[in-house]
């Protein structure tokens, strides 16, 4: 796994989580109905040892995961979950924001340009890819607005969390920027 | 949730066993599978005679994987397989993804594909549960498209610049297709493998002069 450094922005910091860096606030992310049902996740009774572990696990598998901070309080604000596919040069996003606090699209149109740029020219990933669920409309809505391309639909790709059905994922893509010589420039 | 498929399994169809390959499967006869670039592509490797070490240690590490399956497809009657499956299941979700290759050249265009894989589909839909299968094709492989396109699979995404391939580096897209199981299971009386009693089987087979088949990863 390589070594993440802090990505900052105008207004946040994107950082990696360790397991000792588990927040209360992603600990409440778990329990809140309206936010889990968006990203078909069941509302769970999760501790800070749950947590700690899933970080730990994530780590020795290739996926990162990142905090979204407030520069002025360092507030967590946000998760990115970043699985890289080395042989392919790609990184798949997991994205939440605590919508409670914050608007997902005023959050991301600020991170996603400078982590995007972070993976390309320093982790000389090539792409960028994100799967979302159907009931995810503001994740989706950002990703149409902002450049990622829509490569399609996979129908009832996932089970839904509740009501027996199967839901669609939409599946986005973008190519970064890999050549550090062009930041340089 | 669909069930992980067992350590050991057959499946059967009328002129084949398809089964998890084994390191003791190595053989000669499989060196000149992945002398085509579509074919390379499948295993994500670089063209060239596969020896037997290197199958063996690919069908060992298979052994051990619940979730990507290697599957040998061996005429009746026969020692060697002809040809391969590679199945990777997530049975939270209740997806297979599928790739395929006819590797020895005599058995193509020979309605070995469509007899086998409808074999396959019933196994994974049926015993175990799965509700959806995927197949991931590269755009230059026109064998496995036109064996997609004339059969129920319906495309899903184009993905763009997706696989840096093994051999070039270069970028590829990446062609998404699917069938749920209740559209294979509704399959038109055409597209449903017949036993060869009659005209049977010449009505049921879309593989016609199709040569190769190479998918996913």
């Amino acid at each position: 796994m390589p070594q993440i450094t802090d990505v900052r922005t105008k207004r946040f910091r994107i950082s990696p989580i360790s397991p000792d860096k588990v927040s209360d606030a992603w600990i409440r992310w778990t329990s809140d109905p309206v936010l889990m049902a968006q990203m078909n996740a069941r509302v769970i009774k999760v501790t800070r040892a749950d947590l700690q572990r899933y970080v730990a696990a994530a780590w020795k598998t290739k996926r990162m995961i990142l905090g979204i901070y407030t520069l002025t309080d360092g507030d967590h604000i946000g998760l990115y979950e970043a699985a890289i596919d080395p042989r392919n040069a790609n990184v798949t996003f997991d994205t939440l924001v605590d919508q409670q606090k914050y608007i997902l699209p005023n959050v991301l149109s600020e991170t996603d340009p400078a982590l995007l740029e972070f993976l390309g020219k320093q982790l000389r990933l090539e792409k960028a890819v994100a799967q979302i669920v159907e009931t995810n409309a503001p994740l989706i809505r950002h990703y149409e607005g902002t450049g990622w391309v829509k490569e399609g639909v996979l129908r009832q790709e996932v089970e839904a969390v509740a009501g027996g059905r199967r839901l669609d994922m939409v599946q986005f893509g973008r190519l970064l920027d890999s050549n550090p010589a062009a930041s340089a420039a | 949730m669909a069930n992980l498929p067992p350590a050991t399994f057959v499946i059967e169809s009328e002129d084949f066993i398809i089964r998890p390959m084994l390191p003791g499967d190595a053989s000669e006869k499989l060196g000149p599978w992945i002398e085509d670039e579509n074919s390379a592509a499948m295993l994500n490797t670089h063209r060239r005679n596969w020896d037997i070490a290197q199958q063996a240690e690919l069908f060992s590490r298979h052994e051990a994987e619940p979730r990507r399956r290697i599957l040998g497809i061996f005429p009746k009657r026969a020692k060697d397989p002809i040809g391969l499956f590679i199945v990777k299941v997530t049975p939270k979700q209740g997806v297979f993804l599928l790739s395929h290759l006819i590797g020895d050249k005599d058995w193509r265009g020979k309605d070995t594909t469509f007899q086998t894989s409808e074999a396959v589909y019933d196994y994974f839909f049926n015993t175990l549960g799965y509700a959806k299968a995927k197949a991931n094709v590269r755009p230059e492989n026109k064998p496995m498209l036109w064996l997609i396109y004339t059969y129920v699979w319906r495309k899903e995404a184009h993905l763009i610049k997706h696989l840096r391939l093994a051999d070039s580096g270069k970028r590829s897209d990446l062609l998404t297709f699917a069938i749920l199981a209740e559209e294979w299971r509704n399959r038109a009386d055409k597209f449903r493998s017949k036993p060869r009693n009659g005209e049977a089987a010449a009505s049921g087979a879309p593989v016609g002069a199709a040569a190769n088949a190479a998918g996913s990863r």
